[in-house]
């Protein structure tokens, strides 16, 4: 190749890559965002000193983070004390209902129900995204774990609940957050429903230091 | 013509190039679970697959846009754009790529899988044809690797 090209050519082809990868690196650098620390405590569960710390960003509506849901649910009973898991709304604007189910959810959080809702609807997922109107099957979950009626209708018609969601969308995307589910366990991010038991149990024995499951 | 294939260098070249930068810009785990949707690559190496395929694109397509060692980065993008028709073909045909999983990632691109589907045939029928061109006008390949001048006196000097 020395033969084919002059000295000056390879040079220059050099500079042009150190060039191209230090842009890489530099927008990188400046895109990076710390997230704040989570204000709403009704939508983080498990101990404040566990040595895993999630970041959950999943859109209710999203059939992957369903799934992600379940196996969270099944990781959390399996390490109890290990995990403290905060929620973060990012419903995609694809799923038809997501925003109002997440507008449901987050008024559930008022009431310090945000778990029970959380499960509830991901637990009759597949009912209420085919509905034509959602809205009877939203408030029959929530008065079957009793919630308080008129601070519910009230809290719905709220700005301030779309502010929340909107302020959990904002971060996520500040984090480069782009797909659900996505979770930051230790800062490190996990995307996609996808094998994610799988994955995420891994890199959990090992940050716990326990040794891999035959 | 010849500004049609300038043109379609530079075009391919940027699309290529920019596909690859917002990529490497984002955490590769979120290239790594588009990956996943295609459920014929094995774990082991989708990790390693979304470090390195946004790097190639990245560079094969600046390189080929500015059009230095044109040749090869154009062979590069063909490559790269050949995998990624029989990706997408064979995610067409298992169904893997038809929103079963929830199409959460169409948030991060607009494009639908045949978009990207046309938008690649052309691409990769293009740049092979530029791999197989001899001369690329406009490019640094020209500029750099421009013969030396001879001067009359000495051409008369050679007869």
């Amino acid at each position: 190749m020395s033969n084919q090209y002059p000295r000056f050519y390879i040079v220059c082809g050099v500079v042009l890559i150190c060039l191209l990868v230090g842009i890489v690196f530099v927008v990188r650098d400046v895109q990076h965002f710390e997230s704040g620390p989570p204000v709403d405590v009704s939508k983080i569960k498990g101990p404040m000193n566990a040595p895993i710390q999630i970041e959950e960003y999943s859109d209710l509506q999203c059939p992957a983070c369903m799934r992600a849901h379940f196996a969270m649910k099944e990781m959390m009973e399996k390490y109890p004390d290990k995990i403290r898991l905060s929620y973060n709304h990012f419903p995609l604007s694809m799923h038809k209902w997501a925003k109002i189910a997440h507008r449901y959810a987050q008024c559930a959080a008022g009431q310090d129900q945000f778990w029970a809702y959380h499960d509830l609807l991901f637990e009759h997922q597949k009912e209420w995204s085919k509905s034509s109107d959602p809205n009877p099957l939203f408030l029959r979950y929530a008065w079957s774990i009793d919630l308080n009626k008129e601070n519910l209708l009230t809290c719905l018609d709220d700005p301030a609940t779309m502010d929340t969601i909107a302020e959990d969308v904002s971060d996520g995307r500040a984090l480069q957050v782009r797909s659900t589910p996505t979770f930051y366990v230790n800062g490190t991010p996990f995307v996609g429903g996808r094998n994610f038991k799988e994955r995420f149990e891994k890199y959990l024995r090992k940050e716990l230091g326990l040794e891999e499951e035959k | 013509m010849k500004y049609f294939w300038v043109l379609a260098r530079v075009c391919i070249g940027l699309f290529v190039a920019y596909a690859g930068f917002q990529k490497l810009i984002q955490p590769a785990e979120n290239f790594a679970a588009f990956i996943r949707t295609y459920e014929m690559i094995p774990e082991v190496i989708v990790m390693p697959i979304a470090t390195i395929l946004p790097w190639l694109e990245w560079l094969g397509g600046a390189l080929l846009a500015l059009g230095y060692l044109t040749k090869y980065s154009a062979g590069l993008v063909s490559i790269l754009n050949c995998s990624f028709l029989l990706v997408l073909l064979s995610g067409l045909i298992t169904g893997s790529t038809l929103g079963s999983d929830c199409g959460c990632f169409g948030e991060a691109s607009p494009l639908k899988v045949w978009h990207m589907l046309v938008i690649d045939s052309v691409s990769f029928i293009i740049a092979v044809r530029l791999a197989m061109r001899k001369k690329f006008p406009f490019s640094l390949d020209a500029l750099l690797l421009k013969p030396p001048k001879v001067s009359k006196s000495k051409m008369k000097k050679r007869k």
